[in-house]
């Protein structure tokens, strides 16, 4: 079978043995991927011009696997860029392995999300270039939640259609959105959640970092839902956007 | 050679080669038989350094090196520069820069990096005790010498912060192009770091 060209992100390595590794790479046009990258460690290896390293940006010929569960070969890696910027700072760092981490966990493989690729890029390269992470963060968890068919409804109650008038409002994963004073009963699973949030996004305007960092927790809370448990990273990034700033 | 039915410690000993890094079924039928028509001191000369290996060697009791006492033969050189520490992520890191001659210091193994996705956190390494190191006294000068990969970046990024209020300078391993590459085939992360790392010259 002939390789396959793409645009491609690395997600996560794993070692398989002494110089091969086992990569997990979002395409643009093939989706998810998971490859057998051969001879990588070694430095003299002539087909992959660098080792492969995480949250790394190319271009990447590859073998696609013939069945479902089994690895893809890698056969050519060509980086474009290693988004450096966001190695100077753990916030930053943390949040693209974050973003990683639920990107490989929260779609199928050879399943394509063009748009999603955009964003994943889109956050890599804010994360460079120093701009703050909680909101560019939040907008990428959202166009992936989105991607997946898991769309939040976050401007009004999903029950009865009304934006919230009083405290206490609600979110639940179950029903996929804001739940307000009169609609939460019909919930058991739900979290409290910043009456504020529900109107500033009902307004159409920006958030203050207090609201993004409230809007990444409801989005934190719906994936740790849809998944069943918190992904691995949520608590390193969490201490570091405390210490470094978010 | 599979078919042929191998006595049970020859069967066995070629199953163990076979775990080993780098053996596959043939060498390791291959040195299985080496093994069996070599001299009886040699063979068990070769078992009893394995045994060795596992009984004599031990982490350094101040830089978690291979030693063979409590100290490894760095940290009890009194020629060695106390006062420099070169950080490196595992031994072998330590045996090639040891290679290049050029460090007078002593070192510190971390044992790993940090690698959130693979569940290796920083309590996993042995930071905790560099930073006892730092805080004992004595130290110049912390040289971070982890790979230049996104959890080597990591793992300095977190010990220069752990670092931080110890008030000790940290400096790190330079990086960009490599020495015999050249600026037309270089890549843009590559020329992106030499450019931001170049210095007066
Ligand atoms: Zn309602
Ligand atoms: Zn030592």
């Amino acid at each position: 079978m002939p390789a396959i060209t793409d645009r491609a992100i690395v997600l996560r390595l794993s070692d398989y043995s002494e110089t091969s590794q086992i990569a997990t790479i979002f395409t643009r046009a093939h989706g998810l991927v998971r490859l057998i990258a051969k001879g990588v460690k070694r430095s003299t290896s002539k087909r992959v011009n660098v080792g492969l390293d995480l949250l790394e940006g190319g271009e990447i010929a590859f073998v696609p696997s013939k069945a479902a569960a089994m690895l893809g070969v890698l056969t050519e890696w060509r980086q474009l860029t290693t988004f450096s910027g966001l190695r100077t700072a753990l916030s930053r760092l943390y949040a693209g392995l974050y973003a990683a981490e639920l990107t490989s966990l929260l779609n199928e493989e050879y399943d394509p999300h063009a748009e999603l690729f955009e964003e994943l890029e889109e956050l890599l390269r804010d994360l460079d270039a120093q701009q703050p992470v909680e909101p560019a963060l939040a907008s990428f968890q959202l166009a992936l939640l989105g991607a997946i068919g898991y769309a939040p409804m976050l401007e009004h109650c999903i029950i009865c259609g009304h934006t919230p008038r009083s405290e206490p409002v609600y979110f639940s994963a179950r029903a996929g959105g804001v739940l307000c004073r009169d609609c939460e009963m019909h919930q058991i699973e739900k979290v409290r959640m910043d009456r504020r949030l529900v109107g500033r996004l009902a307004e159409g305007r920006s958030l203050t970092p207090e609201l993004s960092h409230a809007l990444r927790d409801v989005l934190d809370y719906q994936i740790s839902q849809i998944l069943g448990r918190r992904p691995v990273v949520a608590a390193s990034l969490e201490i570091a956007l405390r210490a470094t700033g978010r | 050679m599979s078919d042929v039915r191998l006595t049970g410690p020859l069967q066995r000993l070629i199953e163990e080669l076979r775990r080993l890094p780098g053996v596959g079924p043939r060498s390791a039928e291959r040195i299985a038989f080496h093994l069996l028509k070599t001299g009886r001191d040699e063979a068990l000369m070769l078992a009893s350094t394995i045994s060795d290996i596992k009984e004599k060697v031990r982490p350094c009791a101040r830089c978690f090196n291979l030693a063979e006492a409590e100290l490894c033969h760095i940290c009890s050189d009194p020629r060695r520069n106390q006062s420099q520490v070169v950080v490196v992520e595992q031994p072998k890191d330590l045996i090639n820069l040891e290679a290049t001659g050029l460090i007078a210091g002593v070192y510190h193994v971390l044992m790993g990096h940090i690698s959130p996705l693979e569940g290796i956190e920083p309590a996993h390494l042995t930071i905790d005790a560099l930073v006892d190191r730092v805080r004992a006294g004595g130290i110049d000068e912390i040289v971070l010498a982890t790979n230049p990969t996104l959890e080597g970046d990591a793992t300095a990024l977190h010990i220069t912060s752990v670092l931080h209020e110890t008030g000790v300078p940290v400096t790190r391993l330079a990086r960009g192009l490599a020495p015999g590459s050249s600026i037309e085939y270089a890549n843009r992360a590559m020329l992106e770091e030499a450019f931001r790392g170049r210095r007066k010259y």
